[in-house]
């Protein structure tokens, strides 16, 4: 971060989002999601995946995930890849459920640490992982996306009062909302 | 700074170069930056902080931290006042104004009462009548209390932060500091509390060198090398207040409280949650008072605090010492009050013949020391003037001599250690007596935490270093770092060779104890050994009986000081031994916690989270009055300027009967259903079945719970082969989602289904009103909307202005009406496109209050206003809805058939019909079928729900009543509170368009 930003919270925009069901332990589910998508569907608990520029898969449960895809790749998605998935899978465009921010700066964690009380030290919440957790009075998902760099997924509704957590939370860390010059 | 007549000319950790102002109870008085308000008023020379509790005794500062009982002080004024402080815990900073806690005059009237006020007096004398209590509570309560409440809101902001490691170490004095030290050196995550400004604890007074450095060098070296190590987190200020399961701890740190009272910009108190792999316990232990007569003059002190306040603070409380105590290590005070240049008038030792290096180095000083004796009695008139001493008797309960007395101003009392245990004892864990240590220790935390250092009882301070180290080193190792093994070399330190204490807990006088001066155990609640030997006497024989009788450590020092000699007490009053008689627990919090600390930031804007649909903005545009329903905001009516309530509702309801208005649908709960087995899952949930539901249809359905009541409803549709969209209740959208993973998970993990809730995806917008349809067909659809392409209860999927949707013939109103869903992010577009398209028709925006009515003119239930928990969907009439005969039946299908379930006088929805025509009947009222009856009243029902329905020019309402569906046309009555006595007509609950034509235009 610069100019002595401690943490910087902007709205991501995501194209898409999807959420998938299926069968982790199918080879076959797992490689035709991918070709849809572009990414591979992670399978280590609470970890995610992406795909640069294109698409995010995050593990969500054993048999759930969440894609995010970038804008434009999204179109359509949750009919393609209805007509290519098994009829026992699962898909459903949630696109409008969702809002993604990204939470960035050497503070950022911090801001977490006031929000919810999942561990996200980088020992245990390295690059790569995410989580499903409590998040102030609501919840969120979590993404380690680089050091000091978080992705939050949030639903639309809670997204009001989400936001002006963050904002209040980072407050005393000379934050900045992304929107300011 | 002349006023500070007990300052010491030099020494002490007290910045000489910032001077500080400060008033107590009103007198302008000067300190030094370091200084506590504690250190600073004795500094100044004032004695009396405080009145006591019970005898309004005179009361000076006893210790010098989180154990002092007397000097409790209220900071501030109006809404920034914070009661109940105790001044030695205090950092001061300019400006600070401290009153006295207590209200003088009341106390003072009470006072001279207390002392015909015996143990157990409150609940002899006003408890045991009630009357005479409820008159005299307020007055005592106003009387006995402990500091004010704040006069405002609280300006100040708290907040909480979540913290994870792998080795919490409670206390940062010398068994802390190496145990973090150990610790942090294996590359464990380490987090260090202690609540002093300062770390170091009983170090920062440590008048002799640890190896080659001073004390405080080694401190300095110590958190040096802590604090520059990425793996340790320090936190000072910071109170480990709570030790709870599985090593969840609670840590109040006071981040802005040094710097003055109101920090607007900053957090003034953080609660850090802490979940802690291993938990050090370093806590130290707190000097054990002397229980002799008159015991809580002012002058009278612990030795280690009149040692501290020398060392730290450069502040001599006195001119005059006599040192009574009975062990060596005490001695040390007597010799730093000589080394200030302070006349020592004796050390008074318990012991017959005490021999350690340190008795051999004050009697070197040219101290004397009196062996075998006690100081049973302080005298003075608001300060101790001189102390009478007598020889001990070899059991040490009886005096053994004359007695003679001597001129001192300070009584120094040393009776041994009390470990600080509490954090161990909150988990549960009762503490142990140890006869060797003469103290109780903590009881076996298991395998998650460890004690160390004085909170074991160890006295060395070389022995406290090492025992840290291993500690530290253990409990990393038990986290998966290091070996377990220390490295650590623990400096040389002069430890001088001692003799054995002679533990004592009650003095004897030369009078009995009921008869002698009063023998204070606990200071801040008055309570003397009298009491506890009265209590005693009069049949109790727990510990925590004679706690409760008593009061012995209730105070808000929760009996630091008094609990070990009050237990002691206690035990030789019964005949048995202190290990028999066992302690009283101890709870969180270690200390008094503030309020704001526990709320946090959830207060004000975020208490309770708001939910807002995509259209939120559009409602607050135009002046939406709201409903809170569950998290979410819902308008709820929009008045226009000079409308009542009941008038815009009556236009909002007109609109929607005769035009078009709109309702904002969004937050319905949506749950999506996909799977092979989505049919038979859904027959299993609802009362009506789904296998032979249509694709593109509808179908509304009841969910009960196993005993057959309704639990929730609402409108499913098929969207495909295996796949349908669920609509639940607002209020209910989350549980129902949990019921059917629930049911899904543990009784049908067969099922091939899954459940994603579309609840935010998608923004609904309900046109409803005979012009719907054309302001549907004006704004654009790809769907063909025609009466017979598009039936009632039909799904279709297209483009309605521009935005992929899905529009749903369902009605809540009973009129023509289009759902229009979209994704969340084309909601607001949606909502300003159907506005637009609609002005030429007079689209109406609507709120809850208007689809309440509409549904009620229809005798449309709400679950949770008209159902209560125990309906079955026959008392709402609803058996058309239930489908008996299903292959597998459905949750709640056997109860329905229980003997109770049947009856026939069991409350029903009917409607009911203001027998005036004109008064609306209250939502609530009681029913009952004669108007004045005798009591006890038998009731026949009540009214769930009632409007004015401007469609029908009259009111309406619906109501339970027993056995009502047989009773059309009887009357019924509802008593109100101011006496009125209305009358109703039991109706059909169909209000309006019974045949149901008007939805299927």
């Amino acid at each position: 971060m610069s100019d002595g930003v401690g943490v910087a919270c902007r709205e991501s925009r995501v194209g898409a989002f999807l959420n998938l069901r299926g069968d982790a332990a199918d080879p076959g589910f797992r490689n035709v999601a991918a070709s849809v998508t572009g990414v591979e569907l992670p399978v280590e608990p609470c970890t995610w995946r992406r795909h640069a520029g294109h698409a995010a898969a995050y593990w969500l449960g054993p048999d759930e995930w969440l894609l995010a895809m970038q804008n434009g790749v999204g179109v359509d998605l949750e009919s393609r890849l209805r007509d290519v998935l098994d009829p026992r899978c699962s898909v459903v465009d949630v696109s409008g459920a969702h809002v993604q921010v990204e939470l960035s700066g050497e503070d950022a964690g911090k801001v977490l640490q006031k929000s919810s009380p999942y561990d996200f030290d980088p020992r245990n919440f390295g690059v790569g992982r995410c989580v499903q957790t409590v998040f102030a009075k609501a919840t969120a998902l979590v993404a380690a996306r680089e050091a000091d760099a978080f992705d939050i997924v949030f639903r639309r509704s809670y997204a009001d009062y989400l936001l002006r957590w963050l904002e209040d939370a980072a407050a005393e860390y000379n934050a900045s909302d992304g929107r300011s010059p | 700074m002349s006023g500070q007549v007990r300052r010491l000319a030099s020494g002490g950790r007290i910045n000489r170069d910032r001077g500080l102002r400060f008033t107590f109870d009103g007198r302008v008085l000067e300190g030094y930056a370091g200084d506590t308000l504690a250190s600073a008023l004795l500094a100044n020379g004032v004695d009396v902080v405080g009145r006591s509790f019970k005898y309004a005794r005179p009361r000076g500062i006893v210790g010098h931290g989180a154990e002092e009982p007397n000097a409790i002080v209220q900071l501030g004024s109006a809404a920034a006042s914070v009661p109940n402080l105790r001044a030695t815990q205090v950092e001061l900073y300019d400006g600070l104004e401290a009153r006295s806690t207590g209200a003088p005059v009341f106390q003072r009237a009470v006072g001279r009462l207390g002392r015909f006020l015996p143990a157990g007096f409150y609940y002899k004398t006003f408890m045991g009548s009630a009357p005479l209590w409820m008159a005299s509570e307020p007055l005592l309560r106003h009387a006995a209390g402990f500091g004010r409440a704040p006069t405002g809101a609280d300006p100040d902001t708290y907040d909480r932060m979540n913290r994870h490691c792998d080795v919490l170490v409670v206390g940062a004095g010398p068994a802390g500091l190496s145990a973090a030290l150990e610790a942090a050196r294996s590359g464990a995550r380490v987090l260090l509390a202690d609540e002093q400004a300062e770390f170091g604890g009983s170090l920062l007074a440590e008048t002799r060198p640890l190896g080659v450095d001073g004390a405080t060098n080694w401190v300095d070296k110590t958190i040096g090398e802590l604090a520059s190590r990425a793996n340790v987190e320090l936190l000072p200020r910071s109170t480990v207040s709570g030790f709870y399961d599985h090593n969840f701890l609670t840590i109040v740190e006071r981040r802005t409280d040094h710097l003055g009272l109101v920090s607007p910009n900053a957090t003034r108190e953080r609660l850090h949650r802490v979940r802690a792999d291993q938990v050090v316990l370093a806590t130290g232990a707190i000097e054990r008072p002397l229980v002799f007569a008159n015991n809580d003059l002012p002058g009278v002190m612990l030795a280690t605090s009149v040692g501290t306040y020398v060392n730290r603070y450069a502040v001599v409380p006195g001119e005059t010492l006599l040192l009574f105590t009975t062990n060596d290590q005490a001695y040390r005070t007597a010799l730093d009050w000589r080394r200030a240049g302070r006349e020592v008038c004796a050390i008074v030792d318990v012991r017959e013949a005490p021999g350690g290096e340190l008795v051999a180095a004050a009697r070197e000083a040219g101290i004397e020391v009196i062996a075998g004796h006690v100081v049973i009695e302080a005298i003075g008139r608001g300060r101790v003037a001189r102390a009478v001493i007598a020889p001990l008797n070899a059991s040490g309960d009886a005096l053994d001599g004359p007695t003679r007395r001597l001129s001192c101003n300070l009584i120094a009392c040393s009776g041994g250690w009390n470990p600080t245990l509490h954090l161990g004892s909150q988990t549960g864990v009762r503490p142990r007596w140890s006869e060797d240590a003469a103290a109780f220790l903590p009881g076996d935390l298991g395998v998650r935490a460890l004690c160390t250092g004085a909170v074991t009882g160890t006295g060395s301070l070389r022995a406290c270093l090492e025992e840290g180290a291993l500690a530290g080193a253990t409990a990393a190792s038990r986290t998966g770092f290091g070996s377990g093994r220390t490295t650590f070399a623990a400096p040389v330190i002069d430890e001088p060779r001692g003799t054995p204490a002679r533990p004592l807990y009650l003095v004897p006088h030369a009078r009995p104890v009921s008869r002698a001066p009063k023998q204070f155990v606990d200071y801040q609640l008055d309570v003397t050994a009298a009491d506890i030997e009265l209590a005693a006497r009069e049949g109790y024989k727990s510990v925590e009986h004679v706690k409760r009788y008593t009061a012995l450590g209730f105070g808000t020092d929760q009996g630091k000081l008094g609990n070990v000699n009050g237990v002691a007490i206690l035990a030789r009053a019964l005949g048995k031994t202190i290990a028999e008689t066992g302690t009283t627990m101890f709870r969180p919090s270690y200390t008094p916690a503030t309020f704001g600390t526990i709320a946090g930031r959830d207060v004000g804007e975020f208490f309770d989270p708001e939910r807002h649909t995509p259209m939120h903005t559009w409602h607050e545009s135009k002046g939406a009055a709201w409903e809170n329903v569950g998290r979410w905001k819902r308008p709820w009516y929009y008045p226009r300027a000079g409308e009542t309530m009941q008038q815009a509702v009556n236009r909002e309801c007109l609109a929607a009967r005769d035009g078009v208005a709109i309702l904002d649908a969004s937050t319905l709960g949506k749950i999506d259903i996909q799977g092979a087995d989505a049919a038979e899952f859904l027959d299993r949930i609802y009362t009506i079945g789904f296998r032979r539901l249509g694709v593109g249809r509808c179908r509304y359905g009841l969910m009960l719970r196993e005993d057959g009541t309704i639990f929730d409803d609402g409108v499913t549709a098929r969207l495909a082969e295996n796949r349908y969209l669920m609509h639940t209740t607002t209020g209910n959208a989350e549980a129902v989602f949990a019921w059917l993973e629930l049911w899904h998970q543990t009784e049908w993990p067969d099922l091939d289904v899954h459940f994603t809730s579309v609840t935010d995806h998608w923004a609904t917008a309900a046109l409803v009103g005979p012009r719907s349809r054309e302001v549907l067909a004006k704004v654009g659809a790809d769907i063909d909307l025609s009466r017979d392409a598009f039936r009632f209860m039909d799904v279709r999927e297209g483009e309605v202005a521009g935005f992929p949707a899905r529009v749903f013939r369902i009605s809540f109103s009973g009129e023509l009406s289009f759902e229009v869903n979209v994704p969340a992010q084309h909601g607001r577009g949606l909502w300003d496109a159907l506005i637009d398209a609609g002005s030429e028709f007079g689209i109406t925006p609507y709120g809850t209050e208007t689809m309440h009515v509409l549904r009620a003119e229809k005798g449309f239930i709400i679950v949770g206003q008209d159902t209560d928990g125990s309906m079955t969907p026959a008392d709402m009439g609803m058996d058309w809805a239930v489908r008996r005969n299903k292959p597998f039946g459905f949750i709640g299908d056997r109860s329905l058939v229980l003997s109770d379930h049947q009856r026939a006088d069991r409350p029903q929805l009917v409607g009911l019909a203001s027998a005036d025509g004109d008064t609306v009947l209250p939502e609530g009222g009681q029913l009952v079928d004669d108007p004045k009856p005798p009591p006890p009243v038998p009731m026949a029902g009540h009214v769930t729900s009632s409007y004015y329905s401007a469609r029908l020019s009259r009111p309406i309402a619906l109501g339970m009543v027993k056995g009502g569906s047989k009773r059309i046309g009887e009357t019924v009555y509802c008593p109100l509170a101011d006496g009125r006595i209305l009358a109703g007509t039991i109706v059909d609950p169909v209000f309006y368009d019974p045949e149901g034509e008007r939805q299927n235009v």
